[in-house]
């Protein structure tokens, strides 16, 4: 049995696999331990980064914000 | 090399610039965040960075950071929280504002704890991310980078940067490894 790429794993984790496809993720993780334990472990990946993806933009915009009004300041004195 | 905040207070203040010079942009962006949330303009921002970094040194010169005695992030908590309010009631003496606007920044003054500590772990793991982009091959941080915080798919990150499908979730996998290390690395130096 063929185990299911990093690219169908991430598609899938990330909901971007069409009904059909997803199904068939779903099939294979029940017969395939493997591959069940590499989905679980993309899962908790995706929900770590996903914890801090919006919060770490928003802080990286703040510091762009700052950098270039201080060093606006630097440029007019 | 992890600098620990101790050992970088320690160089502060024995005057080592560099060290001065972390230790500011370690922190800018979260007192900067914070700062912003709470209301502060960018013009109130040099003064307020001013304030909170110097006050590790305004009451005792000779301050030495002991993380035995509490948690950095506390600390610092405590210090921008008091540096706040004080620009605030500067501004308002200034202004000769009414008591109701007094009270309204009182009453959010409750809810900083609770947003300090969220904008903390969200700190740490930007300073997980710096560090990742200073210590890592340029190329698996950019493959992480492009994919998980820009959203790009695999296919067109690997044909960005030269390197296969199969490689681009390889790296992936080695930046968040090494994310998840870093901030439990930062994270343990804080006393319970």
């Amino acid at each position: 049995m063929k185990h299911l790429t990093d690219a169908t794993i991430d598609q899938f984790v990330k909901k971007q696999l069409p009904d059909g496809e997803r199904l068939s993720v779903k099939f294979h993780m029940a017969l395939c331990r493997e591959c069940s334990k590499r989905v679980r472990q993309y899962h908790d990946d995706e929900a770590f980064i996903g914890a801090y993806r919006e919060g770490f933009d928003r802080m990286n915009s703040s510091f762009s914000d700052i950098q270039d009004f201080l060093n606006k300041k630097e440029v007019l004195k | 090399m992890y600098t620990t905040n101790s050992e970088l207070l320690e160089k502060v203040r024995e005057g080592d610039e560099s060290a001065w010079r972390l230790f500011r942009d370690t922190y800018r962006p979260l007192i900067y965040h914070c700062a912003k949330q709470r209301g502060l303009t960018p013009d109130d921002y040099p003064e307020l960075e001013q304030i909170v970094l110097l006050s590790f040194f305004r009451v005792n010169p000779n301050f030495v950071y002991d993380p035995r005695k509490g948690k950095f992030r506390s600390y610092l908590g405590i210090i921008m929280k008091n540096c706040i309010s004080s620009i605030f009631r500067h501004k308002r003496q200034q202004a000769g504002m009414n008591k109701a606007l007094e009270t309204q920044k009182e009453e959010l003054d409750d809810s900083f704890d609770e947003e300090w500590n969220r904008e903390w772990k969200i700190h740490l793991f930007w300073l997980s991310m710096k560090n990742a982009a200073e210590q890592m091959p340029e190329k698996v941080f950019q493959a992480f980078d492009l994919l998980e915080m820009k959203g790009r798919k695999a296919a067109e990150v690997a044909s960005t940067l030269g390197i296969s499908i199969p490689s681009v979730y390889n790296y992936r996998k080695k930046v968040i490894d090494f994310l998840r290390m870093n901030i439990a690395e930062i994270s343990n130096e804080e006393v319970e």
